[in-house]
């Protein structure tokens, strides 16, 4: 799969104080990237540094092949993006709002706005102004103004903020079909981490302006040692049985954190010292729990 | 990038305030349709108006040194407006009594209650009643045609005095122009009174008059001050002479066109608030509402956006001094109700050649826009680089207004000579138009379009300088 987005060793200070570290990711076409950090890691100035609403210090950043730096134009142009919050005129309507945009692209038709108006499911309301919309629905327009020109790159920042949970389970639906269909890159930031999961295939964590860990969800949450959860007849007596460390949860469940090679031989040593065992199975953490885990647990907002 | 002016165009159409400042405007020529039309001081008003001021004469304690004297102040109002009430104010008769049968009663009054002198009153009062009877059968010919006797039995006097300075030979001038327009008036029949035909013989004489005392020597003058007031004399004299020749009375109502182009050449103000409504918030706006990054995340460079922008100011500050201008037609039609006047050619005086030049009333008006045109793109400017750097709107209308105050704060501690090469006392050029010479004193024409375009070449760069470096900050 093609990168469509990469960003090597970007650097930003404001003054003396450093606010990117090298930071580096790519995104492939189809996929969607999950950008995850606390609050003030530099998620939004990355973001900033992407679309050139920024200066970069240091660092290439190449979308579809072309420099931001050098060639900003060809770069942006296959873009979308939602920077901080949808920025719309307030004194115009849905649709003057997607019509000025749409004036800025030479193939954009009539019909393609008519199009993302039905996507974004503001058929209704376009010819309202702005200033009547709710949040939800200013979101939404936003993110028919950022795919109304059909970009191979979608970026955004904080997308799901004011959506019910039927928006964004649209908007989520709308995203992965897009990634799927259009084969759009797509980078996503969000400190709302059960909603990313459910639809991001990697995460790229930020902490203090660098990157510590670029993966898949599934190699997130996955580390040597996962927790393990045994239901038994009993739980006495364990500790002359079992030489890990376990956490007895209550009469019938007890709790240890084990290789997975390993689990088999502690199933052994329980069976031969009469242990009756009715359930082995691997507990599941979230997405939140292991970026806890992996950042040493700061919060995030 | 025109679909980048576009935008800007719609933008700006279709916020509130341009219509909202529309609206006032209408307002305010709504008003003064209003007034003009039901707020009128008639005879009848005149009448009522000078009856209580009759009255109010009694409240007077004539044994008090101080009241006597606006006693006889108000009398000898009271007493001309009596009998000046059945004459047209621009009658032959209503002049006799403003200028020559005022005096009288002035005298009259103040011999009666200010002098106690009987004997003087008497002589005043005498004087007044033939004045009085004269007015019957006013034959205004008998004042001039004495007039015109005095001054050749001068001009013979001085000619036969032998005397050949410089004092008499200007005085024998004085004369023969005065002698002119008496010669004018016997000719046209154009009565001393206060209608314009009159006035254009008065001024012609005084012009003249004035004209033939300047030094005509352009090079000898010291500064653009003492030029500007010999190119005053100067183009009042010719225009006024210019008239007389070819007989061109003007009316003695204002006319629509005369209306027209003093409104819109007086109206800089309007056309500057218009600007700032439409320049201070074009980029500061943008900045504080975000909506900035909607542009900047889209294939155009900040330099195309730049100058959209700035083209988009101009072309909607252009069409709304259109509108403006279409608005005080409308109202001066609804004023005067024909627009025959716009047909008549403007006169004005060329320094250059020396020779009268008409206009026809579109060019006269796009000219004296054009002569305002740089201190407009100077202010526009200005608002638009303020409201780049601050991101405020305010910031961007107060740095417009605040310019003025500025120039006046510099000018109390530097020197004139220095200051009037400042942008602010170089920007209007309507002086040139007029006079061909600059209205402070030490700039030609050349040094003030350098330093004007200069000027707005260095704030057009700077605004695009910030505009391209400017990160966008986090919210």
């Amino acid at each position: 799969m093609e990168i469509v987005l990469e960003v090597k060793n970007l650097n930003k200070s404001f003054g003396s104080k450093r606010i990117l570290k090298d930071v580096s990711f790519n995104i492939k076409q189809g996929e969607i990237l999950g950008f995850i950090g606390p609050n003030g890691a530099g998620k939004t100035t990355t973001i900033k540094l992407l679309l050139g609403l920024q200066s970069i210090d240091s660092g290439e950043v190449r979308i579809n092949g072309y420099d931001v730096k050098k060639e900003f134009c060809e770069a942006i142009g296959n873009v979308g993006a939602i920077v901080e919050s949808p920025d719309l005129y307030m004194y115009l309507t849905g649709r003057k709002n997607l019509e000025l945009i749409a004036n800025m692209y030479k193939f954009v038709t009539k019909e393609r706005i008519d199009e993302v108006i039905k996507v974004v499911g503001l058929e209704n309301r376009i010819d309202d102004k702005v200033s009547k919309y709710s949040l939800g629905m200013r979101q939404r327009l936003g993110i028919a103004a950022a795919i109304i020109h059909k970009p191979n790159v979608l970026i955004l920042d904080e997308p799901t903020n004011g959506l019910d949970p039927e928006g964004i389970k649209e908007l989520r639906d709308l995203l992965k079909s897009l990634a799927k269909k259009e084969k759009m890159g797509i980078l996503i930031s969000s400190h709302n981490l059960a909603e990313l999961e459910s639809f991001v295939s990697d995460v790229c964590l930020i902490q203090n302006g660098s990157v510590i860990s670029t993966s898949s969800i599934k190699d997130l949450k996955h580390s040597e040692k996962a927790l393990y959860v045994f239901k038994l007849d009993k739980t006495d007596n364990l500790e002359t049985v079992l030489k890990t460390k376990f956490e007895v949860v209550d009469e019938q469940y007890i709790k240890m954190s084990l290789e997975e090679k390993m689990v088999p031989e502690v199933v052994e040593k329980l069976i031969k010292s009469k242990y009756k065992i009715y359930e082995v199975r691997e507990e599941v953490i979230s997405l939140e729990e292991a970026f806890l885990k992996k950042t040493g647990g700061n919060v995030i907002d | 990038m025109i679909s980048l002016i576009k935008n800007e165009l719609i933008k700006i159409f279709h916020k509130k305030g341009l219509y909202i400042y529309g609206i006032i405007i209408l307002a305010i020529f709504s008003l003064m349709i209003v007034f003009d039309k039901f707020v009128n001081i008639n005879e009848t008003s005149l009448d009522m108006i000078y009856e209580t001021r009759e009255k109010g004469l009694e409240n007077y304690d004539l044994s008090n040194k101080d009241e006597v004297e606006w006693y006889v102040d108000e009398k000898n109002l009271i007493d001309t407006y009596k009998l000046k009430k059945g004459y047209d104010s621009n009658s032959a008769e209503y002049y006799y009594i403003e200028n020559t049968i005022y005096e009288t009663i002035m005298a009259m009054n103040r011999a009666k209650y200010i002098e106690k002198d009987e004997e003087q009153y008497e002589m005043y009062k005498t004087q007044y009643d033939e004045q009085v009877k004269r007015l019957d059968n006013f034959d205004w010919k008998v004042d001039v045609l004495k007039e015109k006797e005095a001054y050749e039995l001068e001009i013979e006097e001085l000619n036969n005095s032998n005397d050949n300075s410089e004092t008499v030979s200007v005085r024998i001038k004085e004369l023969n122009f005065k002698l002119d327009g008496i010669e004018y008036r016997l000719k046209n029949d154009v009565a001393p009174s206060f209608s314009n035909a009159s006035m254009l013989v008065d001024n012609y004489v005084s012009n003249a008059i004035q004209y033939e005392s300047i030094n005509k020597d352009e090079s000898k003058l010291l500064n653009n001050e003492e030029l500007m007031q010999k190119r005053m004399v100067e183009r009042a004299y010719n225009i006024t002479k210019y008239k007389i020749d070819n007989n061109i009375v003007p009316d003695d109502d204002m006319t629509m066109q005369e209306d027209f182009y003093s409104e819109i050449e007086s109206s800089t103000m309007f056309y500057v608030i218009a600007m700032v409504i439409i320049a201070g918030g074009i980029f500061a706006e943008e900045f504080n509402k975000g909506t900035i990054k909607q542009l900047l995340v889209r294939p155009f460079t900040r330099a195309q956006i730049y100058v959209s922008k700035v083209i988009a100011v101009f072309v909607a500050l252009f069409i709304s001094i259109l509108v403006f201008c279409v608005l005080v037609f409308i109202y001066d039609f609804i004023q005067y109700g024909d627009i025959s006047s716009f047909l008549n050619p403007i006169i004005d005086y060329s320094f250059k050649t020396g020779e009268i030049i008409k206009y026809n009333t579109f060019s006269y008006v796009c000219l004296r826009l054009i002569a305002i045109l740089p201190q407009l793109i100077i202010l526009t400017l200005v608002c638009i680089f303020t409201g780049i750097v601050s991101t405020s709107t305010v910031g961007a209308v107060i740095s417009v207004f605040g310019l003025q105050f500025v120039n006046g704060l510099v000018s109390s501690f530097v020197s004139e000579k220095i200051t009037s090469f400042l942008p602010m006392n170089c920007w209007d050029f309507t002086s040139f138009l007029t006079y061909g010479v600059s209205s402070n004193k030490y700039g030609t024409l050349g040094s003030s379009l350098f330093i004007c375009v200069l000027t707005m070449i260095a704030l057009y760069i700077l605004g695009r300088m910030f505009f391209g470096k400017k990160d966008i900050k986090n919210q």
